[in-house]
């Protein structure tokens, strides 16, 4: 049976994790050293690609090649991200379909692709950890995600090789997680403050099926922002105190966000804490401490705006708070004290946080996979599309076909017809969102039915059907009902990849691999050449005198070939020096061994004397 | 229910039901109207627990999590099952969407009016004229009388709702009676369908003056 294992993943916008179910129970797979978050962060050295920890540490030293929130730009465009630019050291380009890319010294990388290196991390993780091969995920996006958001994550995972069998909202695996299915019915509000964004669901449970009455949130809302807010306090006494910008010095700022990150955390258990920065060639020394009391006004209007889309989700849900049975929290970010404080009183009861809120939606993930196993029968979720979806009518209207917090999957039926004699193709505009012009909704696609057969105005009746899945994925099928020709429709995503560019990402992603692959033997190969040739210098200075001029010679040229190598980038001739001059060197060390083991001899004796003294 | 032959084995199975000889789904008919989804009668009234119940069932037989592991063809069965089951739920647990769509099963489309209901002409050119003079004055007697007027249209809105919840156990009645009632029943739905129109019509004067009052604050 272990070829049909399914991960649960939680790709987050500050930290990603996986989790399995180890019999009946969800458990976070850790990494060698245990840690169970892997930073979401990616970086693009000169000498390879590395993700987690070791790219987090990058973002000082190459802070314009190294990627973090990346989720913030997944299926996003250029008008979107714009406004916080400034906190991206790494360059961000508008793409042709509006999508964006990221610039990284001569390559351009889209978010899916950085999104499929973090997947791709995480499954090697799972594959290391359980000694299988790990093909198949259920992947997490925050509940708020739109259609391009989700068809990008999607695109993630085929680019990593991954298929993503379900894609959960993020408070749903967290009810999952929970196991809230036991209770026989009651009303569950999760609160979900992530890194980046936020997320307010109510679900109803009975009977072992969980429906999700209504959800609301704020894609650009988190505890990065609190870091931000505490980033902005730092740079601008920075100025004020030494005249000094660190605006525009990216290396700066990165450090400043990092040490306000650290701050923020040890306020949620601490009453005061002190921050210390100093810049090296600068003559800026900065130091202050800062209460929770400070901290918590700094962030007070944020955790704020958590509030309205709650009263609006209870709304959609025709719900009192005094009506929620239960209150999950989830996300670092709910570690904040006031927010736990603003939560408690919103609804009248104090939240769980049992689990660690980073971990549980991972955990949740993990027992949807089990359900998709076909290995929990008696627990099902009903998920809502987050958002409207509509078509474009005349007048730049939006007309709303699947109204948000419709149950899914779900389709939707509407007819069209021709207003020119003869025309056969027919443009259809997809929008999502809660406004009502179509300039303030989002454009998910533009369709072109194609096909028609040419009747006078008006007379075609094409029937396009718009199906939502149990992912909050749209599909649309469109037929002429006076001909019952198929009328064939083309999908041009407004925001998102198309098929032939995800194909050549999943090529470019195994020719990468295998330059990974290459990467790291080559940099493992050039560390052990460095610490051979220290010791072989070090041997010949001790120890020259212990063997013949003529084998003194020898390993010089030996060791000056291997030096050579090590600047190259070929793997295989370093290899081949390296096992050269360890032959070359082996009598030498052989006498450096014997010499060492007469001189401890008698050191011990010295010891001794001196011991009795 | 209609008996098909399975679209797997061939095997003698209803649809939209499991085939007790291979396991596979059956699709739901193309026709098939929202109750007989849920196997109901079309009635105005529903017990709306028994619905839920019903929905919970059904749930579990058609979603696509439990078909993940069969075939794509098992899958599309299940995705367009579940999609057409939650399509029906949605319709029927609303009360107005429910008598909505029984007008739309009789061939009646319940389409809003251009023309304010007559008993309501007069008063509605008062209050655009009011929201009107709010709007360029932001004068809080126009104000408070037009809060006023939001909840006076409220309350006669909910009226209206009774009413129309009131006729649900005639239409009942007429449906079990036999089948010279057609008269009758088409009598019947005309009525609901305009007290709809003057509701829908309420429906938007309520929410462009609670729009007003929420956008254009003093």
């Amino acid at each position: 049976m272990a070829h049909d294992l399914i991960v649960g993943i939680d790709l987050g916008t500050t930290n990603s994790l996986v989790a399995y179910m180890d019999g009946d129970t969800p458990r976070v797979i850790p990494d060698r050293e245990g840690r169970s978050l892997l930073p979401s962060v990616v970086s693009f050295a000169a000498d390879g690609i590395v993700v987690g920890e070791a790219a987090k540490r990058q973002l000082l030293l190459r802070p314009e090649k190294t990627v973090y929130s990346v989720k913030r730009l997944m299926g996003r465009g250029y008008e979107d991200v714009k406004e916080e630019l400034r906190f991206f050291p790494f360059q961000i380009v508008p793409m042709e379909q509006e999508l964006v890319r990221i610039r990284i010294g001569e390559r351009e990388v889209t978010p899916p692709e950085v999104s499929a290196l973090i997947l791709n991390e995480l499954r090697r993780r799972a594959e290391e950890h359980l000694g299988q091969e790990v093909r198949r995920a259920v992947v997490t996006v925050p509940a708020y995600f739109n259609d391009s958001q989700r068809q990008a994550t999607r695109d993630a995972g085929k680019i990593a090789g991954l298929e993503i069998l379900r894609i959960v909202n993020e408070p749903t695996a967290a009810c999952l997680a929970y196991g809230l299915q036991k209770k026989k019915q009651g009303m569950i509000a999760v609160y979900d403050l992530g890194g980046g964004t936020f997320d307010i669901s109510i679900l109803k449970v009975k009977n072992g099926i969980f429906e999700v009455l209504a959800t609301n949130g704020n894609t650009h809302l988190g505890g990065d922002d609190f870091d931000h807010r505490l980033m902005e306090l730092i740079l601008r006494e920075i100025r004020e105190q030494f005249g000094v910008d660190l605006v525009g010095n990216p290396e700066a700022v990165q450090t400043v966000r990092l040490e306000a990150e650290q701050a923020k955390c040890r306020l949620s258990s601490e009453a005061v804490t002190e921050m210390a920065l100093s810049f090296p060639g600068d003559l800026v020394k900065y130091r202050r401490q800062i209460s929770r009391k400070e901290m918590e006004s700094l962030i007070e209007d944020l955790v704020e705006q958590t509030v309205a889309p709650c009263q609006i989700a209870l709304a959609d849900a025709s719900l009192d708070p005094a009506q929620v049975d239960e209150v999950v929290l989830v996300g670092g970010a709910t570690r904040t004290p006031l927010v736990r404080q603003r939560v408690g009183e919103l609804f009248g009861k104090v939240p769980h946080a049992e689990l660690d809120p980073d971990e549980v939606v991972a955990l949740g993930a993990a027992v949807q996979a089990h359900i998709l196993a076909g290995k929990i029968t008696e627990m099902l979720l009903l998920d809502v599309n987050p958002l409207s979806l509509g078509i474009e009518t005349l007048g730049g209207v939006m007309g709303v076909l699947i109204p948000r917090n419709t149950t899914i999957p779900h389709a939707a039926k509407e007819q069209f017809t021709t207003s020119v004699d003869g025309q056969t193709v027919v443009d259809l505009h997809v929008l999502q969102g809660e406004r009502e012009l179509v300039k303030d909704c989002r454009s998910l696609a533009r369709f072109e039915l194609r096909g028609v057969p040419p009747m006078p105005a008006g007379i075609p009746r094409i029937e396009v059907t718009f199906l939502i899945d149990a992912n909050g994925i749209l599909n649309v099928a469109a037929k002429e009902l006076r001909s019952v020709t198929e009328a064939s429709v083309e999908v041009k995503p407004s925001y998102g990849l198309t098929d032939a560019e995800v194909e050549r990402m999943i090529e470019e992603s195994f020719r990468f691999a295998e330059a990974d692959l290459r990467a790291r033997l080559l940099i493992e190969a050039r560390n052990e050449a460095d610490q051979v040739i220290r010791a072989t210098e070090r041997g010949l200075s001790d120890g020259a005198r212990l063997i013949s001029m003529g084998e003194v010679a020898a390993i010089r040229s030996v060791l000056a070939a291997l030096k050579t190598a090590r600047d190259t980038d070929a793997l295989d001739l370093l290899r081949e020096r390296l096992e050269s001059l360890n032959r070359a060197t082996k009598h030498l060390a052989q006498l450096l061994i014997d010499n060492a083991l007469k001189e401890a001899f008698a050191n011990k004796r010295i010891d001794e004397v001196a011991e009795r003294t | 229910m209609v008996e098909v032959g399975c679209w797997s084995c061939t095997s003698s199975v209803g649809w939209g039901e499991v085939c007790p000889t291979c396991g596979a789904l059956q699709p739901i008919s193309e026709g098939t109207d929202h109750f007989s989804v849920f196997g109901l009668p079309r009635k105005a009234n529903l017990d709306l627990g028994a619905l839920e119940a019903s929905f919970h069932v059904l749930s579990r037989r058609f979603h696509p999590d439990f078909y993940q592991t069969q075939s794509s063809r098992a899958q599309a069965v299940s995705l367009e099952n579940s999609a057409r089951l939650n399509v029906a739920y949605r319709t029927l647990r609303d009360p107005i969407a429910r008598v909505e769509y029984l007008l739309e099963l009789a061939g009646l489309a319940a389409g809003t009016p251009s023309d304010p209901p007559a008993e309501l002409f007069e008063e509605i050119l008062e209050l655009q004229e009011a929201r009107q003079e709010h709007r360029a004055t932001k004068n809080p007697a126009v104000r408070s009388r037009l809060q006023g007027a939001l909840s006076d249209l409220r309350d006669r809105k909910a009226v209206v709702e009774e009413e129309l919840y009131g006729l649900f156990g005639e239409w009942d009645r007429l449906l079990a009676g036999p089948g010279e009632q057609v008269e009758k029943r088409r009598k019947l739905l005309e009525r609901m369908r305009e007290i709809l129109a003057t509701r829908a019509y309420l429906g938007t004067v309520i929410s462009d003056i609670d729009e007003d009052l929420r956008w254009h604050m003093t």
